[in-house]
């Protein structure tokens, strides 16, 4: 479990340019849950992962991994690093072995794994990742952008975090590339049954698609910590706070108020074309 | 405004064709949207409308001006502005009003000249307010309307953009598209606006569709995104009130499959369901 308490954090202390990016956020993720982050620019979104995985030290407050004080003193932050994989914004940026196989096997290798874990690591990340065999030897530089970003996320993988955090994982992909990316997230998600998995988003819709539970960030502060359902039940507070809510969500938000019995909660095309063909068939006794 | 004749392109002799056989006409003062997957060659047929690339093959026709006029290359540029994906990667000056100079003073215009329309191009983006601020000290949405500025003040009659709002947040997104439409609406500015984001493509008055380097799909929003299925297998969405109208026809409620935005699925919806109206 992550749990940080009352964390805040200054950037730029005691300068003119002094500004607070959080302000006594407190939160507990659970293990083997799926978190969207979701906030505008300048929100704190970026600021609070990267406490999360210890790169940035809190001003104020603490943060436990697994009841463990990551913020102590001492803290052994080779471990927190080891335990918290992050994957930045356009992580394909970053790659810069000759061969994806080299890649992927870089964090591994530097953690002193022998040959045979490593080449099995390097692989099974892979596979879940969606590379193929025939991927391994190329450079990384002749892959596809999508197929450079799954190397990435696979090279954190393979290091076996207990949380995995992904920074905007599908920015700049386009429809495919980014519904390919969820669906490794949500496979993830399946199949680890205790790992943490957060990633940010600017995205509404990708949120409604994948996540079970979303943090909304507004202004240095937790505007909301709650299921995805039930944040969709806030559509304008989070209009209020510039985000976009799916059309979807919109669309049967106004039916609702015209007053057609429609459910609420209705964030994703198949759930909403199903309620109201349901409405349409059920004839008027049920409407 | 911008014509290609049997345009194609290879980035080697030999090697694979980008675009291949691409002939296309974009009227003055239309905005058109190009979606296309990642490597469907849309950002090469963008770079070809200002000559940053040249056709292996055919001709491509800006303003009537063939591009592979080396003569004539400024010219092209002059017209045909370009607006990029980063706005960090097109920013060189430190105040964003030196930003917007930068164009006009290289093109030798007159400083009073520059001035006015430094001023008239940061009052077309709505950033008149932050003339004298550093541009690192902008939000993307903001950084991305001065990048337009900057464009501006050559006085374009093109403005290419490509995916100029992938790295925005939604606020920022909107800030963009809603200057865009602007400056096509009120200054007649043709438009070329290169995206991944369904809701931006309908807003278009054309939309294009590239794949493996040839134009697949070319008419409005609506009957581009009315065809569902095929935007799908081209590894592209729809909007989804669109596949909402898809999947409700699917399960045998009539609704118009070219339904675009939330108010006409609104109407369409409560015409089926009943309900009070919209005002």
């Amino acid at each position: 479990m992550i749990k940080t308490e009352n964390v805040s954090y200054v950037y730029q202390p005691s300068t003119p340019f002094e500004s607070a990016a959080l302000k006594g956020a407190s939160l507990e993720i659970e293990d083997g849950s799926l978190t969207a982050v979701i906030g505008h620019t300048g929100s704190g979104k970026s600021t609070l992962i990267q406490l999360m995985c210890a790169l940035l030290k809190p001003t104020e407050g603490r943060i436990f991994i697994d009841g463990e004080d990551i913020t102590a003193k001492g803290a052994d932050l080779r471990a927190v690093h080891r335990k918290v994989g992050l994957v930045f914004q356009y992580p394909e940026h970053q790659l810069f072995e000759d061969t994806v196989y080299k890649d992927i096997a870089f964090g591994p290798k530097n953690m002193g794994l022998d040959e045979k874990d490593i080449d099995e690591r390097v692989r099974e990340s892979a596979r879940v990742v969606g590379l193929k065999e025939k991927h391994l030897d190329r450079s990384p530089f002749d892959l596809s952008g999508g197929q450079k970003r799954r190397a990435a996320i696979a090279g954190v993988l393979a290091m076996n975090p207990k949380v995995l955090i992904l920074d905007e994982p599908t920015a700049g992909l386009d429809p495919k590339g980014r519904d390919d990316i969820l669906g490794i997230i949500k496979t993830l998600h399946k199949t680890r049954s205790d790992m943490i998995i957060i990633f940010v988003s600017h995205s509404m819709e990708d949120v409604a698609k994948t996540a079970e539970n979303v943090i909304v960030m507004n202004d240095g502060g937790v505007e909301m910590h709650c299921s995805v359902a039930e944040a969709f039940t806030h559509a304008e507070r989070l209009q209020e706070i510039g985000l976009n809510v799916p059309q979807i969500t919109l669309l049967t938000d106004r039916l609702r108020s015209a007053g057609i019995k429609l459910p609420e909660h209705i964030y994703t095309v198949d759930y909403a074309a199903k309620a109201i063909a349901g409405l349409v068939k059920g004839g008027d006794g049920d409407v | 405004m911008i014509k290609t004749e049997n345009l194609v392109f290879t980035y080697e002799d030999g090697a694979d064709e980008v675009l291949s056989n691409i002939n296309l006409n974009i009227e003055k003062g239309s905005f058109t949207a190009v979606l296309g997957h990642n490597g469907s060659g849309k950002s090469t047929l963008a770079k070809m409308f200002n000559a940053i690339l040249l056709p292996s093959g055919g001709k491509a026709y800006v303003n009537g001006i063939d591009t592979s006029d080396e003569k004539r290359v400024f010219d092209i540029r002059r017209s045909a502005g370009m607006v990029f994906q980063n706005p960090d990667n097109q920013m060189v000056a430190a105040v964003v009003e030196d930003e917007v100079a930068f164009a006009p003073e290289n093109l030798g215009v007159e400083p009073k000249e520059i001035r006015a329309r430094v001023d008239e191009c940061l009052s077309a983006v709505g950033m008149t307010k932050y003339a004298q601020s550093a541009p690192s000290k902008l939000s993307g949405g903001q950084k991305q309307r001065v990048a337009i500025a900057s464009v501006l003040a050559m006085n374009p009659e093109i403005l290419i953009l490509d995916e100029p709002t992938a790295m925005l947040d939604p606020m920022g997104r909107k800030e963009v598209m809603r200057t865009v439409k602007r400056l096509n609406r009120e200054q007649g500015i043709t438009v070329v606006l290169i995206t991944h984001y369904m809701d931006e493509a309908a807003e278009a008055d054309r939309v294009i569709v590239i794949d493996d380097g040839k134009i697949v799909t070319d008419g409005t929003p609506r009957e581009v995104f009315s065809e569902v299925e095929k935007m799908k297998s081209l590894g592209l969405d729809v909007p989804q009130v669109t596949l909402l109208a898809h999947e409700l026809r699917a399960l045998g409620v009539s609704i118009p499959c070219d339904t675009l935005t939330v108010d006409e699925a609104f109407d369409a919806l409560v015409s089926v369901l009943g309900g009070e109206a919209r005002d």
